[in-house]
């Protein structure tokens, strides 16, 4: 294609034309309005603040805190302060059962002790050899006074939530602890938090969902938890997979290696859809056709070479709904499975069985999962009933499943089901019960490390950010809420809502509970 | 670590390679796989494979701008499994792309000279250092980094529509160069 020769001749441009594009601030005119209007919108609601705090409308203090001053901020993730990866904000602690009687106390720590740069060693034939260097994700403190205002003991449900992937989880999920005593929990995961946007773009009119849009900003997540239903949905049954289906299994699967014109051997399984209500699965599958009007499907199978990944494997066919014909087999020179590559020598034994979706499912994505495609997968903070029960609910939500399929997923690829269910990010919640004695308090704290929110390229690479909410999707009454930074020696402050100063060591602030969004980013001093 | 000590280690056959250009390049080039698939682990195996590339490469290749480099890799590997996997998958992100490439690919005319992708290069280098600095990086931007329209507009600070219009205005003006070399693809 004579457009992929363009991409191909523009990757080969010089390497100087490259970093420039990448440094390059654009114009100062340009940047000069953008900045411009963020500090108008800022100056626009300290304005108003100003005039509420005249009117008395506000209580005693908000107006004192440094976070309303107009050039604290650069508009936040609304207007300014938006990345390329969002990691979403620290949220509030959560109850399920009844806070009648309970106050809470908030302080949110953002430790920038990673931030330190500090020497790392590795080994060259023997010796030690080390270089500088420094993370930047935050230790976050996310504690809270639960204070029982009753004259008896209240055993409350608590919902920590926090905002990962199954796939990254491990690493970003909190632990929680009550009076200094990490204790047990339970984890519960939400559907995915993002939505999807058109193959030809965000500016379109078309519909198709074809491409997976994460939720970039806090109001996403606003969006998502404020009316409750998705934390009520995170805590249902998943849905069962009890479909009858027909599988085809394609064991054996092998290339005698005679056509040396063969560059890729595929092997192509070939048969008709005889109802179109019929909806085809494929696992181990590289390629394929469909013509919907015909009924006429093809499905390719690459034939890995022996020490090639998913050598020997099993292949596998899905059918729901009424059988297709008997499936024939070809083989072919590439992977493009096209009429005039047909090659010889390309076999495999085709056995066919009925069980139920569910069944089949969990045997290919749970039971053998470590034998196929995911072996260098890590997961830590899922179960596998948790991992299947949310494959489930992908396929009911946009999967084959769903009365509207998601054009991403129309191919019924089960190994696109997994990867896309391991890798979208959702809110999940930490379960735990905690007593408060009677006219007493408790205090909980969740620890975390919270990955920096950023950018991937541009003048802004240097910059991190955090933010947390402060009510959003609790039904906590907050008595009082504080942030405060600690080890802010490594670090600046560019911009943010807090209030922090720290030529003034102003580390410590007053969040107005009112406010449903806070917001900082940081960049390291050298 | 700088790049120089990070070539050294691919040099002495040291793994410690591959992690540090993982933590130095990651984040680059797995924003350049993700630009061109569009699909998260796609994008994540297209840069494993372009570390594994750098190991195979290195030595005897000694990268000039190590960043580029990579860079370059990850780029080649995308539209390499764009190629192999076109039947199955959709990646939208390149498609578009390519499809907005092909306002630069030249008409056929008398004159012709078929060349080889480096002599194109050429000539886009050439076309590119006749630009203005802002659409020289704009152009890069969007077709090297793969950066989206509206991204680019946002940063520029103009609307999507508007940022639309002058990426097809340079398209024009490179394949109205590439015709008058004669170039033919």
């Amino acid at each position: 294609m004579k457009n992929e020769i363009m991409y191909d001749g523009i990757t080969g441009i010089r390497d100087d034309l490259v970093l420039q594009a990448e440094n390059y601030q654009f114009s100062k005119k340009n940047h000069d309005k953008r900045h411009k209007k963020i500090w108008m919108k800022w100056g626009i609601m300290a304005a108003c603040v100003c005039l509420a705090i005249g009117l008395g409308i506000f209580g005693i203090g908000r107006g004192a805190k440094p976070g309303d001053t107009a050039g604290s901020g650069s508009g936040g993730h609304e207007s300014g302060s938006v990345f390329m990866s969002y990691a979403g904000p620290v949220f509030p602690l959560n109850a399920l059962s009844d806070t009648t009687g309970i106050t809470a106390v908030r302080n949110t720590d953002f430790d920038f002790a990673s931030y330190e740069t500090k020497m790392k060693y590795y080994e060259v034939d023997g010796e030690q050899t080390g270089y500088q260097d420094y993370e930047t994700e935050s230790l976050v403190t996310d504690r809270y006074f639960l204070n029982n205002t009753t004259d008896e003991d209240i055993v409350l449900t608590a919902s920590y939530p926090f905002a990962g992937t199954f796939s990254n989880g491990y690493k970003w999920m909190p632990t929680i602890s009550v009076d200094d005593s990490i204790i047990e929990t339970s984890l519960y995961a939400g559907r995915f938090s993002g939505g999807f946007y058109s193959a030809h773009g965000l500016d379109t009119d078309k519909t198709d969902r074809s491409n997976i849009k994460s939720a970039g900003e806090w109001t996403e997540f606003q969006a998502l938890l404020e009316d409750g239903s998705y934390i009520a949905d995170a805590y249902a049954e998943y849905p069962q997979l009890n479909q009858n289906v027909i599988v085809y299994k394609l064991s054996n699967i092998a290339y005698d290696g005679l056509d040396e014109t063969a560059t890729n051997p595929t092997l192509g399984m070939e048969f008709n859809v005889i109802s179109s209500d019929t909806r085809i699965l494929s696992y181990g599958s590289t390629g394929g056709r469909r013509d919907v009007e015909t009924g006429e499907f093809q499905q390719c199978y690459h034939i890995p070479e022996e020490n090639e990944r998913g050598y020997g494997m099993d292949r596998y066919l899905i059918v729901l709904g009424e059988d297709i014909t008997v499936p024939e087999i070809q083989g072919y020179r590439d992977g493009g499975c096209e009429e005039g590559e047909e090659i010889e020598g390309v076999t495999a034994d085709v056995v066919r069985f009925e069980t139920t979706l569910g069944e089949i499912v969990w045997k290919l994505l749970i039971e053998e999962r470590e034998l196929s495609y995911f072996e260098e997968e890590q997961i830590d903070v899922a179960s596998d009933e948790m991992l299947f029960g949310s494959v489930a609910e992908l396929m009911y939500d946009y999967g084959i499943l769903s009365d509207n399929v998601a054009e991403r997923y129309e191919w019924g690829s089960l190994e696109d089901m997994w990867t896309e269910t391991y890798n979208m990010q959702r809110v999940m919640y930490i379960n735990f019960d905690v007593v408060i004695p009677a006219n007493g308090s408790v205090r909980v704290d969740a620890d975390m490390k919270k990955d920096a929110s950023f950018d991937f390229v541009g003048a802004g690479t240097d910059r991190n950010g955090y933010d947390m909410v402060t009510r959003l999707g609790s039904t906590l009454e907050f008595s009082e809420q504080t942030a405060s930074v600690s080890n802010t020696q490594f670090i600046e402050i560019i911009y943010q809502n807090f209030g922090f100063d720290l030529e003034k060591g102003i580390t410590q602030v007053e969040l107005d509970v009112n406010e449903p969004h806070y917001y900082m980013e940081v960049r390291k001093v050298n | 670590m700088d790049d120089k000590q990070i070539i050294e280690l691919y040099f002495e056959r040291n793994e410690q390679a591959i992690k540090e250009t993982e933590k130095k390049y990651g984040r680059f080039c797995h924003y350049i796989a993700m630009n061109v698939l569009g699909i998260q682990e796609d994008a994540e195996e297209c840069v494993n494979d372009a570390y594994y590339s750098a190991w195979k490469q290195i030595p005897p290749t000694v990268p000039e701008i190590f960043k580029v480099y990579l860079g370059r890799i990850t780029r080649n590997l995308s539209i390499s499994r764009f190629r192999a996997m076109r039947a199955k998958k959709r990646y939208s992100s390149m498609e578009i792309m390519l499809s907005e490439l092909s306002d630069c690919v030249p008409s056929p005319s008398n004159v012709e000279q078929t060349m080889e992708v480096i002599q194109l290069s050429k000539y886009i280098i050439q076309w590119l250092d006749s630009l203005p600095e802002e659409d020289r990086v704009l152009f890069i931007r969007r077709y090297w980094f793969g950066d989206e329209v509206q991204e680019l507009a946002k940063k520029y600070g103009i609307s999507a529509a508007k940022m639309a219009q002058r990426m097809l205005r340079l398209r024009k003006s490179l394949k109205a160069t590439l015709e008058k070399k004669g170039v033919a693809l």
